[in-house]
């Protein structure tokens, strides 16, 4: 395609597709898909298998992927250097395929390009070919071809991620409490987290899977790195990198049962010798496997049309269960679009800048996070962002911010936010002999702010105003290469948070050895810690659980400490064979200082004047409860060992088999729900009420003399509730098994097996319903996925992709829907 | 789970065979182009372009792919195998597999003085008399050229040819 076709074609759709709403985006992008589609059929006049008279082929300037489309007469016209040079890419000798394939480069792990199988920590890398022949529907889903990852389904394309487990920390919680708040994930090292309440809205990321370029997962501790958050460890998603001049558009559509509909395009052009530049856009639907909601007060079933005639309120605390509002399509799983603009300017191999902007929009319904009557709650999510990074010589710059506007329980009062993010960070990077030296500093600034929809002199929002957490840091790393075979590692990094009002140490020592070329062995410690979250250390809300009865006052803590991982691993890679490449990691992990609402105070309102006239008295005028975040003596013990095998049997077929066993326990764990201490706290103040009661009915009338009584009562941690167990909500065992074929030149077929262990999640929701049981039990589940392309011209191809292929339904997460299969047809264009 | 460990074992052997069938593409195309640089005695420049593979190789059916639509110079390229080294009658080059190098004195013998470019495949046959001879570098398709064995046989070579390869003398 020539340069004004294309042109005219992507006038006409970027320009005008990112300004209309996401249905019409769609719509247009397929008229542009089947436009485009029809420009190229006239172009088949000259097939790829001409004879090479009319075109010289500059074969030092393909990159592989062109060589390997090369036919044989193509071959046969080369000179013989040419001819050579070709022999040599083509054929892939076992190192050059074992380079590719299995010890990849990777950056985020030492902050600087080096290979895999000399990285210091435990890492997996997802190169974007690995990503795109898996079928994988998003970013999360794709998480399931990495070791040491828990990965479930909640609603069709809403996952719940975990690195090593550390689940559902404390049981008997809400679901907040079960989310992941201990993994710091990034895009091109800008941390895209929740610090509301903590955590990751994946639906919120602003790029698709066609604009990564490849996925770094560090398992274990990393703040001494990329700073607070980084506990269990860090998932860095690298976007693409133009090549070459020419204009370049590629992307793909897919659809599929469940309304499913994945759509991406990204443009990429070049501009002169330093100017490159790429756009990209992406739409995701899907809608839920189930149509029914499970109610907790009801402990069944219903469908949206029951729900609907039950929680219609539109007044009071039950306004807000109010289903229509809370759910305006209950069919919607997720459904987002994003947009993506990337410049990258390179004036030689010393300076460089990059800058980045997006937007995204999503909405959701999935798990909500705090005590609702239902499981199921809607989350919006609407944000933009700039990200800039520069490197002239050895320093390393990033600045990036974020806005938007956040509704993280569609309709509940409190949790409607605006959040702005800033991050800014300087790193240098110098080199003596074998040490290398990195020192750096950086900067963050969030704000969430809720009184736009909160009123806050009613305490109705969780922040009633703007809250800030802020903090700077500093930090050092040191490379150390000893004797060629020695490498010793250490990084500091010291963090000062505005609130707490302190200063937080991490750090890693890492020591690594190459037995020989083949084989190395490393030993790390580290220790990370959790940043605050604006909830955490802010909330000064009151729930009204009965409007103008029943009041909890839900308080922040501006004092704690912050949760806090030590990690000693045991890691060690050999290439077994020049095809095989086999990691070991055992691992033994410590986290405590973990924050939990606690109650500890309730007050009960009596007027007992009635009494004084003969009357009786029914219950208090009102009950104020209070509770305040606190850190729990609960610890979290875990020991594990990952074992990853990497087989590249021939430049046609590669296959990964890995699993994690682990064995994760919970040290002081306060086993009763905050309902079950309301009801002590209840049951204690309803004792002094009744102790006067029977004075007066003994004839002491005492009591009236000042007829309005306030009964309290305090509680911390009643001792005999402390128990030791295992973490039931972390499998022990889970896995996969990746298999790469390609049979022909244009036909791949990839299958990917994901598997977990069974699983028992207790939460403490249900206990505010009086349920029998805490306890929710999650079956063992393999999933089946398998994706077959097929090239139909040149890098053009079409597809079948299945996602759990089996159709094995069984639900993945505590309450959520049923996951069925996905099967869907696709069409991947590239030109 | 069985099912899927047996298939993948078929797989290995198969993709193994496979990758050594790449090879023997590329040292069929080697072959063609070391024609390019090689020049024989006038006398033989007409007539099919004959070359000799001594007993059964994979090289073959790839030799007899580039004959079909390839000629050097006017020639059309004729591939023939010779099952013994008595049998090896008049022709250009002459292959000899790896499975059959220790043939190759045998070889020498019968074919001296005639203008024959013997093409060997094992490692250390450049000194013994051979033109050429394909090596493996790792995997990357090499090969050795021996000129004065090639300029003893009455042709000519290219230097190209020798730059390209690896000399041995």
């Amino acid at each position: 395609m020539n340069i004004t076709e294309n042109d005219v074609i992507l006038k006409f759709t970027l320009l005008n597709a990112f300004k209309m709403k996401k249905n019409i985006f769609y719509y247009l992008f397929l008229i542009f898909f089947f436009y485009s589609g029809t420009l190229l059929n006239g172009q088949e006049a000259t097939p790829q298998t001409q004879p090479t008279q009319q075109k010289q082929l500059n074969v030092k300037e393909m990159t592989k992927e062109q060589l390997m489309q090369l036919n044989y007469d193509d071959l046969l016209a080369l000179s013989f250097d040419d001819l050579i040079y070709v022999s040599n890419k083509f054929e892939m000798s076992s190192d050059e395929l074992l380079e590719f394939f299995l010890n990849k480069e990777i950056t985020s792990a030492s902050k600087r390009a080096e290979k895999s199988i000399n990285s210091p920590l435990s890492t997996t890398v997802i190169s974007r070919e690995e990503l795109l022949n898996s079928g994988a529907t998003s970013i999360p889903e794709a998480l399931r071809l990495v070791p040491g990852m828990i990965v479930r389904e909640k609603t069709n394309g809403n996952y719940d991620v975990h690195i090593r487990g550390n689940d559902n920390i404390p049981p008997k919680g809400m679901y907040v409490y079960s989310e992941n708040s201990i993994t710091l994930v990034m895009i091109d090292g800008r941390p895209v987290y929740n610090y509301s309440f903590g955590g990751l809205f994946w639906e919120s990321l602003p790029i698709g899977i066609n604009d990564v370029d490849r996925i770094e997962v560090i398992r274990g501790p990393s703040s001494a790195l990329y700073g607070p958050n980084a506990v269990s460890g860090a998932i860095n998603i690298i976007t693409r990198t133009v090549e070459g001049n020419k204009l370049k558009i590629d992307g793909s559509v897919q659809a599929g049962n469940a309304n499913s509909k994945i759509a991406e395009v990204s443009a990429a052009i070049g501009l002169g010798k330093k100017l490159k530049a790429r756009v990209s856009g992406n739409y995701t639907h899907f809608d839920r496997f189930e149509k029914d909601f499970y109610d907790f007060e009801d402990n069944k079933y219903y469908s949206a049309a029951e729900m609907d005639t039950l929680k219609s309120a539109t007044y009071g605390t039950l306004a807000e269960e109010n289903f229509s509002k809370k759910f305006s399509d209950p069919s919607l799983a997720n459904d987002h679009y994003g947009a993506n603009a990337f410049l990258n300017f390179t004036q030689n191999s010393n300076i460089s800048a990059d800058l980045a902007i997006g937007t995204q929009q999503s909405e959701i319904i999935s798990n909500s996070l705090g005590n609702t009557t239902t499981p199921f709650s809607g989350r919006t999510s609407n944000t933009q962002y700039v990200d800039l990074k520069t490197t002239v010589y050895g320093f390393h710059a990033q600045a990036n911010y974020l806005t938007g506007d956040q509704f993280v329980q569609k309709n509940y009062t409190g949790w409607h936010i605006a959040p702005k993010v800033f991050n800014g960070s300087l790193e240098y990077e110098k080199t003596f002999g074998t040490l290398t030296l990195r020192p750096g500093v950086s900067y963050q600034n969030t704000t969430y702010d809720d009184s736009k929809w909160s009123d806050a002199s009613k305490h109705a929002g969780f922040l009633n105003g703007l809250k800030t957490i802020n903090s700077y840091a500093y930090f050092l790393r040191a490379d150390y290469k000893l004797m060629d075979k020695l490498r010793l590692i250490g990084a500091v990094r010291a963090d000062k948070y505005n609130k707490p009002d302190k200063t937080y140490f991490t750090y890693q020592f890492i020591s690594s050895y190459d037995i020989n070329e083949n084989n190395v062995i490393r030993a790390v410690y580290s220790q990370a810690n959790r940043g605050p979250f604006i909830s955490d250390t802010y909330a000064d809300y009151y729930w009204p659980i009965i409007t103008d009865y029943y009041t909890l006052h839900y308080e922040g803590n501006q004092n704690m400490k912050l949760p806090t991982m030590d990690m000693f691993e045991l890691g060690y890679r050999t290439k077994l064979a020049k095809r095989v490449m086999v990691e070991v990691e055992a691992f033994h992990s410590e986290m405590k200082n973990i924050i939990f609402f606690t109650p500890d105070a309730m007050t009960m309102y009596f007027n007992l004047s009635p009494l004084s006239s003969g009357g009786t008295i029914t219950g208090p005028d009102s009950i104020v409860g209070h509770g305040q975040y606190q850190n729990l003596d609960i610890k979290s013990i875990q020991n594990g060992i990952t074992l990853n095998v990497s087989v590249i049997v021939n430049q046609k077929l590669n296959l990964k088999i890995f699993g994690t066993y682990q064995a994760s326990k919970l040290k002081n764990v306060y086993d009763r729900t905050i309902w079950q201490d309301f009801d002590y706290l209840k049951n204690n103040c309803l004792t002094q009420f009744y102790a006067d009661i029977t004075k007066i009915k003994g004839g002491d009338y005492s009591p009236l003399a000042d007829p309005t009584k306030e009964y309290s009562a305090t509680c911390n941690f009643l001792k005999d509730s402390i128990v030791n167990e295992d973490n039931k909500s972390t499998p022990s065992f889970y896995g996969g098994i990746i298999v790469d074929y390609t049979p022909t030149k244009k036909l791949n077929i990839n299958s990917n097996i994901y598997f977990y262990s069974k699983q028992k999640i207790e939460l403490g929701v249900t206990d505010y319903y009086n349920s029998s049981s805490n306890m929710y039990n999650i079956d063992p589940k393999v999933i089946v996925n398998l994706k077959v392309s097929y090239k139909i011209w040149k890098e053009n191809s079409v597809f079948f992709n299945a996602r759990n292929l089996l159709n094995d339904d069984k639900r993945e997460f505590a309450y959520m829907d049923i996951v069925k299969g996905t099967y869907m047809m696709g069409l991947n264009f590239s030109f | 789970m069985k099912r899927i460990v047996l298939l993948l074992l078929f797989c290995l052997g198969a993709g193994w065979y496979n990758l050594n069938a790449q090879n023997e593409k590329f040292k069929a195309l080697f072959m063609y182009n070391f024609t390019k640089y090689i020049e024989w005695p006038p006398s033989m420049r007409s007539g099919d372009f004959i070359i000799g593979v001594l007993g059964n190789s994979p090289l073959t059916p790839e030799l007899n792919n580039v004959s079909k639509t390839q000629r050097v110079g006017n020639q059309k390229i004729t591939v023939v195998t010779f099952n013994s080294v008595d049998q090896i009658s008049q022709c250009h080059i002459l292959y000899i597999p790896a499975s059959k190098s220790s043939m190759l004195p045998q070889v020498n013998a019968i074919t001296a003085g005639k203008n024959i470019l013997i093409v060997t495949d094992k490692s250390g046959l450049a000194s013994q008399g051979a033109g050429l001879n394909y090596i493996l570098d790792g995997e990357r398709l090499k090969y050795e050229v021996n000129k004065s064995s090639i300029e003893k046989r009455g042709l000519a070579v290219n230097s190209t040819l020798i730059s390209l390869g690896v000399e041995v003398k």
